[in-house]
């Protein structure tokens, strides 16, 4: 939990789809953009890859993933979205403090950079005062 | 203040003009809608054409804002064709060493998506900003 963002779902939104939440409450303060993040192999090695790499920056800035207040995910293929799921359900749990996550727009789109990628996921982060 | 770039030791290399990071200080955020050719068509070099119609356009609009690139926090720059991607790094290769002062270049997200909103669009980029305050 961070007391810069704060993961809630309005009564009056839907029930999330998953590890994610309808809104995260930003308080006014230093703001990081993560360019989306990629990796090679299998699609569990690219999810794995690219979660430890956000993880590495977050680090790096002196922060954590508390502090994300949203994420976007681009797949290239609907058919990968069950194993997305499943691997968030089991990587998420460790990495967030609280047992909220942030708000995650999934897309799918024809092609990420490089035909071998799979997943790309960007992060947009309120850094702690 | 003004946006910092950065590339943390933890992040994968990167083969062209961005960075992995943009370290925003607290202030007024201008959100910029996709920008898109005004004259899209079957031009020669058509992909160059638009690129350039598409900057031109950010920059304009910066300058209304009362600010530059080096105000951009990051961009997500949407393409129709995995043949241009060669082609859009040579022309921002080119182009971005004159629009930025500083060291370093916004984070982009590259995207290849099914179309535009016209078919004939053959690229679209959206900007986030950190407007300057008025005494920067």
């Amino acid at each position: 939990m961070n007391a810069k963002v704060s993961y809630s779902n309005p009564p009056s939104s839907g029930t999330p789809l998953g590890l994610y939440s309808q809104v995260a409450r930003v308080t006014p303060g230093e703001m990081v953009y993560i360019a989306g993040q990629l990796a090679p192999g299998s699609f569990e090695e690219q999810f794995e890859a690219v979660i430890a790499q956000i993880g590495a920056i977050l680090g790096d800035l002196g922060t954590d993933f508390d502090s994300i207040a949203k994420f976007t995910t681009y797949l290239v293929d609907s058919a990968d979205i069950p194993e997305f799921m499943e691997l968030r359900e089991k990587a998420f749990p460790k990495l967030f403090k609280g047992d909220a996550y942030p708000p995650n727009t999934l897309l799918i789109v024809q092609r990420l950079v490089q035909q071998e990628f799979r997943i790309e996921v960007e992060a947009v982060v309120r850094m702690p005062d | 203040m003004s946006v910092r770039y950065r590339n943390p030791e933890g992040a994968r290399s990167k083969p062209s003009l961005y960075s992995h990071v943009s370290i925003v200080p607290a202030g007024n955020l201008a959100f910029i809608a996709g920008q898109v050719s005004a004259d899209a068509g079957q031009r020669d070099n058509e992909f160059k054409c638009q690129f350039n119609e598409v900057m031109e356009a950010i920059a304009g609009i910066l300058k209304d804002l009362g600010a530059d690139f080096n105000c951009v926090a990051e961009f997500t720059t949407y393409l129709t064709d995995p043949a241009h991607i060669p082609v859009f790094r040579e022309l921002r290769n080119e182009l971005f060493p004159d629009l930025f002062a500083g060291e370093g270049y916004p984070p982009n997200t590259l995207l290849v998506v099914q179309r535009l909103g016209e078919p004939e669009w053959l690229l679209e980029m959206k900007t986030v900003v950190r407007l300057p305050e008025q005494d920067e």
